[in-house]
């Protein structure tokens, strides 16, 4: 237990060290944006609570998948089907969700 | 490594009152060197009154003096500076922390933490400056608020301009997140 709470601490800190990707001047997109911002917060917002509870993963429940799988299919459609700059814009947010993703499946593993 | 103090100055050392020496000494240290100076110039006084004719008794009770008035002087310089300090330093915090909401964090000031790191060092912005500015957006442009739910169940307003800064926050304006672009 305690080394799956220093991996998810390690991943935790490394992502925290990554900037938050820029919006975008394209509509779609930045709707996408201001919805990968509130993920963000508040996934990583229940990482320092696993972090600081017994049961590492027990704070994420099983709808966090759904929000990332919905989330996901929307920027690959943007990715697929919008403009050069919206689908740039859509492949760095997708990057970003992917890797915010990986800090909540090391989190739920630990339960 | 970024670093928000959140509690009061504790210092037991003392800095140079004129800020002219880049150093910060022990309170021990600083207390020798104006009892030492004190009872110099007591002496010098007791000395310039009696001149030659000054006893050993007389030269003590100047330097006690002296060194009593020194230290009474270096208290009063440590009571009004660290007073001081300290309220500098809680002002800040207590900025901060009534004007975020706490979300799904263990901690009011690891929200803050985690956001400024997030999107306000590459603009060069303190975590006061960055908090200061989610404010200010919040308050000239509340009226394009989006309502939105967060995750706890608590009603929210997401206010985003294209390309540009945007942010969540609580109806009564505490910050949830905010970005300049």
């Amino acid at each position: 237990m305690n080394d799956r709470r220093q991996q998810l601490r390690k991943a935790y800190d490394e992502l925290k060290l990554k900037p938050f990707p820029e919006g975008s001047d394209d509509e779609n997109a930045s709707q996408l944006h201001a919805e990968l911002v509130l993920i963000d917060t508040e996934w990583n917002g229940l990482v320092t609570r696993a972090l600081g509870s017994a049961e590492l993963g027990k704070v994420f429940g099983p709808e966090e998948e759904w929000r990332y799988q919905d989330l996901k299919a929307r920027l690959e459609s943007l990715i697929r089907e919008g403009d050069v700059r919206a689908a740039t814009d859509a492949k760095r947010y997708l990057d970003y969700l992917s890797a915010l993703w990986a800090l909540v499946v090391l989190a739920v593993r630990g339960r | 490594m970024a670093y928000i103090n959140l509690t009061y100055l504790r210092d037991t050392s003392l800095v140079d009152p004129l800020g002219l020496e880049p150093v910060t000494i022990s309170t021990a240290a600083a207390l020798a060197v104006v009892c030492a100076a004190g009872a110099v110039a007591g002496d010098i006084v007791v000395l310039s009154v009696s001149g030659r004719k000054a006893t050993w008794g007389e030269l003590a009770a100047g330097a006690g003096i002296g060194c009593t008035g020194g230290i009474a002087v270096l208290g009063a310089y440590a009571v009004a500076t660290g007073a001081a300090a300290a309220k500098a330093t809680e002002t800040g915090a207590q900025f901060l922390l009534r004007s975020w909401y706490q979300a799904t964090f263990f901690s009011a000031s690891g929200t803050v933490a985690y956001h400024w790191l997030r999107h306000a060092p590459r603009y060069g912005k303190s975590a006061v400056e960055y908090t200061r500015d989610a404010v200010d957006f919040f308050s000239k442009n509340q009226h394009l608020g989006k309502a939105v739910t967060f995750k706890d169940g608590t009603a929210g307003v997401l206010i985003r301009m294209r390309g540009g800064p945007g942010g969540y926050f609580t109806p009564d304006g505490r910050v949830v997140s905010f970005w300049y672009k």
